[in-house]
């Protein structure tokens, strides 16, 4: 995997959760991410085609992704429901297409899904073999989360 | 006053609209494609629309086009992820009056809706 598809994951992440739900988030690590398990209860998949192939899936537990919700939407969400499965949708949304607009600035070509949201804690996550997956773990005062980049250029 | 908002994401859509409430306005009337929101537009009484661009069935993109034909002055803002200069000017020429591009903060979403309201 060309590791200029990574930096604007992080970027974007960083700052869509800062702008769009005014969460502080930091970066914890960056691994190889080898097996399919999430440890969250909530997923929001992107798939990516065009110059590259593959998808991005920001993983999260059930209180982060109610403060997320509560806090784009201005409203007093605690428990999981519709609102914030919708939300997640559409901050995975943002994160994969402002990262986009940073790699067409750098010359790659990529075309984004409509994100897909599975639900449930230990929920597992397949993909293609032999499309290499880079696991970013983020850490907020609601708790951590992931972001797993999995993409192969075409 | 009432605004038309167009985006397939409802919790977009709730954002936007819970934003205006929060400067005063209650009177919304929603789509989630643009094929769906000329119909409302055409229904009349509509006097500021604030839509995404990349929907299916019908592009926000050619939703402006489409409303340009029949009103050249109601207030357009484009809400969307697309941020390239090529873009915006796409999205100018087609007839948006403005433009902001994902993600924004509230208040800059504020500041674009205030400037369009004044």
């Amino acid at each position: 995997m060309d590791v200029a598809y990574i930096n604007p994951f992080i970027e974007s992440t960083l700052r869509s959760l800062d702008m769009m739900a005014s969460i502080t988030a930091e970066k914890i690590g960056l691994e190889l991410k080898d097996d399919h398990i999430t440890a969250y209860e909530i997923s929001a998949i992107i798939g990516l085609t065009g110059g590259a192939s593959g998808s991005v899936i920001i993983s999260l537990p059930a209180k982060l992704a109610c403060k997320i919700a509560s806090n784009m939407l201005m409203e007093d969400i605690e428990s999981m429901n519709q609102s914030v499965e919708d939300a997640i949708g559409e901050i995975g949304n943002i994160v994969v297409g402002d990262a986009r607009r940073t790699l067409m600035q750098d010359g790659h070509s990529l075309n984004i899904s409509i994100p897909t949201v599975v639900i449930g804690a230990g929920h597992r996550i397949s993909r293609p073999g032999n499309v290499p997956c880079i696991a970013i773990p983020f850490r907020t005062e609601f708790g951590d989360f992931e972001v797993n980049v999995g993409i192969k250029e075409n | 006053m009432k605004f038309l908002i167009v985006d397939d994401s409802s919790t977009m859509r709730r954002i936007l609209m819970n934003t205006l409430k929060k400067l005063g306005h209650d009177d919304f009337v929603e789509a989630e494609n643009g094929e769906l929101a000329l119909k409302k537009f055409k229904e009349g009484g509509v006097k500021i629309i604030i839509t995404d661009w990349n929907m299916p069935v019908m592009s926000g993109l050619d939703l402006i086009l489409a409303v340009r034909e029949d009103d050249p002055n109601i207030p357009i803002l484009m809400v969307t992820t697309n941020a390239a200069k090529d873009d915006i000017i796409e999205a100018i020429k087609a007839g948006a009056t403005n433009y902001i591009v994902k993600p924004f903060t509230p208040e800059t979403l504020e500041e674009k809706l205030n400037s369009m309201l004044q």
